[in-house]
């Protein structure tokens, strides 16, 4: 190969060859046909960004330039040099290139040119060697610079792949926390700061979150439809955020549910009252579902904590106990945790919820108190009482389940197990004395509602062979006070059948009386308060009195008045004294098991 | 779209890609091995592989120089790839300084080479985009930057087509375009097709190791693909056929392409 820079020694071509400054149009001609084949090999080649004319007047010039040094005198090869560049400048860069221009213009550029002489094809192999190093040289060359650009661009690409791949996660973190409709954190957001709070929580720090709840939404949702929703939610959310206090945190963590946290309180005031004036914000004016304008009202459940003795999860859940006890009582109120008030709601909610198994297993059973005759000391009525013998707490009073039952809607099912069970204990009764006593047994306010409650009264009769006179049913005087038609209509309907009815509790649910003149009632069962101080040293002047009057109002009435919760010997005297027909209690007997009952029935004889 | 905007694009160096390729066969060196590899395996298949790169090459120049006759000034090139040689913007701005051209492809090194040798020239942009997505295409700041929708556009969509598979729907994208171009406007189109080349199954076969699988058409359906726009003489042809700067740059025999090409302007 030959060096540019130092030439080879060739000797000089014929001076009449020797050229000025151009070439002259006869060799411009000749050059034609080397200029048309280079162009061909050009286009066969590579890409040429040039159409058919542009390409093929380049080449002129670049042939030119070449026959002009080739007749230059000194000779030199610098110019072929810098073509063999400037081809590959020009993207001939196939990789024949340089292989067909060297023979295309070693085979015909001297005899086109008639400078075919052994002088001239010396400097000609000069020149095309010139060309292929230096087109050689450039394309390497190039071709390093190319992959250095893709690699940078690769890099490039790269770097920026993984900014938008962090970015993008920053992005799902950030989307994840967030609630898309109100822009507010979301429950896992909310539950993330809250987590944070409370690890950073120094001692003496206290921490105040409350959980917000629109009222009746669903009954808004199932009339305005979900987008009307949307739009109530979004300007119940921007209600709240206005009236937000600095550095409370507010989320939206559920459908209709929000959460106001107070990261740092001194006591539950600081929670009471931003909580307190979010709800009174959302019901100062009308929230709007586009044009229609909708009074909300919401409940809030408040949890205000040392914040190093609990986690958010417990927060969250006791907000969540007091915000149902804001619904309870009666919506559109906050309510602040009371761990009291959670424990027995624990406990009732608990037996609540395992009170359909205790029905399916037998779990309840019934248990007997004698109403003994203050006049001869017989046997007048036994009252059924249910229990529960649970598996693991034991003997459980109806005070500890049936709240729940009546609450959810058990107590029809309990009562009617209850009934059956005792009608065919008392059916048994005449058999173990000549008198059976009367069978006493409550009933609760939704039996009466019970549209099967009357028939199902009448077929226990039947199946135990109970009868009807010798049952009475007991109800509470606050279930009877405004009874309405159905339910005067089964009352009647049992004592037409002739079944006896007893008020319970008498005294405690209305100062009005009136009521039990429209009632078919046979017996009126005195509460236990009003017999506590009647008798004994520590007797009453004014108790003496109202017991005297209901014991009076009862037989004016013409009914059989049976006193409760007699303890005493004392208080027992008192009420015979006072004309009081039968008493009931522990100064008797508590309530005693139907085995422990037969005997008590067979001896004739109840103590004391 | 399933997955959201702003989800980073694929980045996978290992595998060939079709704009690399692309570069090879015309020559230039802004490839890795593993598109060579491919590329190579593709020319030994079908050896004409790089003139018919060129003939696509040189087709873009002539439909380009054609649109800027129609005074078209602003060009929206889909699917770009390597910036080799005989770029839009250089064929454009030598016939007309003020021409703009916006470079769209999906691939992020195409996009980030060609934001390189574009650096400093501002009546260029490069877009990372899928050009299936016109809405999103027009509405990126670059394209309002460079593209006045009510003037006239040249849409180029030069080799990129056969790369939309029909469950994209190419014909539904195209309308949607068209919708927004305002009249006078063009849809350049270049397509590998089924008619010609007697190598199609083996490039089928080695392109689907790229991101993007090649879907072969025929004349007809390519011809279906300018709905709505004026088809200007001489309609759907081999590339080598559509107004050839020289007699002499048409054979024979322009089937060996293997690809057909034109141009159609919006009334």
């Amino acid at each position: 190969m030959t060096d540019p820079a130092g030439s080879p020694h060739i000797s000089p071509p014929p001076a009449r060859l020797r050229a000025g400054a151009g070439l002259t149009g006869g060799r411009e001609a000749a050059l034609l046909g080397c200029v048309q084949d280079l162009a061909r090999a050009a286009r066969e080649t590579s890409y040429v960004a040039m159409d058919r004319r542009q390409l093929e007047d380049y080449l002129q010039a670049v042939l030119s330039r070449l026959v002009r040094a080739l007749v230059a005198e000194p000779f030199s090869t610098d110019a072929a040099y810098q073509v063999g560049t400037e081809l590959v400048g020009a993207h001939f860069t196939g990789p024949e290139m340089s292989g067909w221009t060297v023979k295309i213009l070693g085979s015909r550029l001297l005899p086109d040119l008639d400078l075919d002489t052994p002088a001239y094809r010396s400097r000609l192999a000069a020149v095309l060697g010139a060309i292929s190093t230096s087109f050689a040289r450039a394309l390497r060359d190039r071709t390093l610079d190319d992959q250095e650009d893709i690699r940078r661009a690769a890099h490039l690409a790269q770097d920026q792949a993984e900014r938008a791949l962090r970015d993008s996660e920053e992005r799902r973190r950030v989307e994840a926390r967030r609630d898309p409709l109100t822009s507010l954190p979301n429950r896992v957001g909310l539950t993330e700061h809250l987590t944070g709070v409370l690890a950073d929580a120094a001692p003496g720090h206290r921490i105040g979150l409350a959980l917000l709840n629109i009222d009746r939404f669903q009954a808004i949702y199932d009339t305005l439809g979900p987008d009307a929703a949307d739009q109530l939610l979004a300007a119940a959310a921007d209600r709240f955020r206005d009236h937000l206090p600095a550095g409370a945190v507010l989320a939206r963590i559920g459908g209709d549910e929000f959460a106001l946290l107070v990261p740092a309180t001194d006591g539950p005031d600081d929670l009471v009252k931003p909580a307190d004036t979010l709800l009174a914000a959302l019901t100062s004016e009308p929230v709007y579902a586009g044009a229609t304008p909708l009074n909300l009202t919401a409940s809030a459940g408040l949890i205000e904590r040392p914040a190093t003795s609990v986690d958010a999860n417990e927060l969250l859940r006791a907000a969540d106990i007091a915000l149902s006890w804001a619904k309870t009582d009666g919506r559109n109120r906050w309510r602040l945790f009371d761990p009291d008030r959670n424990t027995s709601d624990t406990a009732r909610w608990t037996l609540a919820a395992e009170l359909p198994i205790a029905l399916r297993d037998r779990q309840l059973v019934v248990h007997y108190q004698p109403m003994i005759s203050l006049t001869d000391g017989r046997l007048h009525a036994v009252e059924a009482l249910v229990r529960w013998q649970h598996p693991r707490h034991g003997l459980l009073p109806p005070g500890r389940f049936i709240p729940a039952a009546e609450e959810t809607g058990l107590v029809v099912p309990l009562g009617r197990l209850v009934l059956a069970d005792a009608c065919a204990e008392a059916a048994t009764w005449a058999e173990q004395a000549p008198n059976p006593p009367l069978l006493s047994v409550n009933l609760a306010a939704a039996q009466l509602r019970d549209p099967g409650f009357l028939g199902d009264v009448l077929d226990t009769l039947d199946a135990t062979g109970l009868p009807p006179e010798r049952l009475q049913f007991e109800i509470l005087e606050t279930a009877v006070i405004h009874p309405d038609d159905a339910a005067l209509t089964t009352l009647h309907a049992l004592t037409d059948a002739g079944i006896r009815l007893a008020i319970d509790e008498f005294g405690t649910g209305h100062a009005n009386h009136t009521y039990l003149r429209r009632l078919p009632l046979h017996e009126l069962k005195l509460a236990a308060e009003f017999v506590t101080r009647v008798g004994g040293p520590h007797a009453e002047r004014l108790d003496q009195h109202v017991a005297t009057s209901l014991i009076d109002l009862g037989h004016t009435l013409g009914l059989t008045v049976t006193a409760e919760g007699v303890e005493t010997h004392d208080q027992a005297a008192w009420l015979r004294a006072a004309g009081c027909d039968t008493a009931q209690g522990w100064h008797y007997t508590g309530a005693v098991t139907s085995d422990r009952l037969r005997q008590l029935l067979r001896s004739r004889r109840v103590s004391p | 779209m399933e997955r959201p905007a702003w989800a980073p694009a694929e980045l996978d160096l290992d595998r060939p890609n079709a704009a690399r390729m692309y570069d090879y066969f015309l020559g230039g060196s802004h490839n890795f091995a593993v598109d060579r590899e491919v590329a190579v395996q593709a020319i030994e298949a079908w050896p004409d592989m790089p003139r018919v790169m060129q003939a696509n090459r040189a087709f873009l120049r002539r439909a380009v120089r054609f649109m800027l006759d129609q005074g078209i000034r602003q060009f929206l090139d889909i699917g770009s790839g390597i910036p080799t040689v005989g770029n839009v913007h250089e064929v454009a701005q030598d016939a007309a300084p003020d021409a703009r051209v916006v470079y769209v492809d999906t691939d992020p090194i195409a996009v980030a080479h060609s934001r390189a040798i574009l650096a400093g020239n501002d009546r260029t942009a490069v877009v990372q985009a899928d050009g299936c997505n016109p809405d999103a295409l027009l509405a990126d700041d670059h394209v309002r930057r460079l593209i006045d929708l009510d003037q006239p556009v040249g849409l180029l969509m030069v080799a990129v087509l056969h790369f939309v598979p029909d469950d994209r729907d190419p014909p539904g994208i195209l309308a949607r375009y068209r919708s927004r171009l305002a009249p006078g406007s063009g849809l350049t189109i270049t397509h590998a097709s089924t008619e010609g080349s007697p190598a199609r199954a083996p490039v089928e076969e080695l392109y689907r190791r790229t991101p993007t699988p090649i879907q072969l058409r025929g004349r007809a359906a390519i011809t279906g693909l300018f709905a709505g726009f004026d088809l200007v003489e001489p309609g759907v042809v081999y590339l080598p056929e559509w107004r050839p700067e020289h007699p002499e740059d048409v054979d024979e025999h322009p089937e060996w392409v293997s690809g057909f090409g034109g141009v159609g302007l919006l009334r």
